[in-house]
């Protein structure tokens, strides 16, 4: 329980995240003058599609935790036949995998993309594997998922550049 | 030779199998062309994409569920699933400069510290 918790958190982090880059904006239309409803309703158009292209790949990364793991559940199985019905799951995973990239790509930047796909892939695997394997998170699990987290998002993003200003600032 | 006893006989590394780690390398070479080598490609139709990704990526499903099925009992589930996301970190930091001639910068070595970290810290007894 504690785990879907943390991947609900994860998941509303992201969301949260695109809202402060800008790429999501909620703000109400109708408050708006009418010269700015066009650009309004264009940005109506690229939430809906954002949302969509998130949504798309969490479920996609669910049921890549299923291809990848649930196997592990079924220790009888031969490899053989384990590996063909992983990769059986995997046919609908990259049927949303695929148009959920190019779908996010039309807006999001690769960096984006690949961070969001990070968190969705660990919140993705502890939903599944709470629910399918009743797996408990704890402690020691949490610290290292935040800090691969962290690490792979420096890995994908950009020189990060602080500028802090400290006492009179130049003009 | 069983593959149980090459799985026995290629030992340990700071209690990571070495036996996983091989496999998850080379499934991630095919996973990481899977997801991504059809970025260069945006005129093919994305209904061939999806196929010809799905189908390099039964080679990818070989090595990833051998590896984890033999390493399953010694290794948790999220163990498992730490050390395959940072080797599919290094699999997309590769492809991006070969691929999609990214640069690379010094920012990114303390991101692979950190996820290094990660790996060693969920494999210990702590």
């Amino acid at each position: 329980m504690f785990g879907i918790i943390v991947a609900l958190f994860m998941i509303g982090a992201t969301y949260i995240y695109l809202m402060f880059s800008g790429a999501l904006d909620f703000d109400n239309p109708d408050k708006m003058e009418r010269s700015y409803q066009i650009n309004r309703r264009t940005q109506g158009r690229k939430n809906k599609d954002i949302l969509k292209a998130l949504t798309m790949l969490l479920l996609a990364n669910i049921v890549m935790a299923a291809a990848w793991y649930a196997h592990l559940r079924f220790a009888a199985l031969p490899i053989s036949i384990a590996i063909l019905i992983s990769w059986a799951l995997a046919l609908p995973e990259y049927w949303l995998h695929v148009p959920a990239n190019r779908k996010g790509h039309a807006y999001l930047t690769a960096v984006q993309l690949r961070v969001i796909q990070t968190i969705f892939t660990v919140a993705g695997f502890i939903i599944f594997t709470t629910v399918f394997f009743a797996q408990s998170m704890t402690l020691k699990d949490l610290i290292s998922y935040l800090c691969l987290l962290v690490g792979a998002y420096l890995v994908f993003s950009p020189p990060i550049k602080l500028n802090f200003k400290f006492g009179r600032g130049h003009k | 030779m069983n593959i149980q006893d090459l799985y026995q006989s290629m030992g340990y590394f700071m209690g990571v199998p070495l036996f996983l780690v091989c496999a998850l390398v080379v499934s991630n070479i095919f996973m990481v062309i899977a997801w991504y080598a059809h970025l260069r490609h945006k005129h093919v139709g994305i209904r061939k994409i999806i196929f010809i990704s799905w189908g390099i990526a039964l080679f990818e499903y070989i090595f990833h569920v051998t590896g984890s099925r033999l390493a399953y009992g010694e290794v948790t589930l999220p163990q498992l699933k730490i050390l395959q996301e940072l080797v599919s970190l290094c699999a997309f930091v590769v492809f991006a400069r070969l691929y999609l001639k990214e640069k690379m910068h010094p920012q990114q070595a303390l991101g692979f510290v950190l996820v290094i970290a990660s790996v060693v810290f969920i494999y210990s007894g702590a």
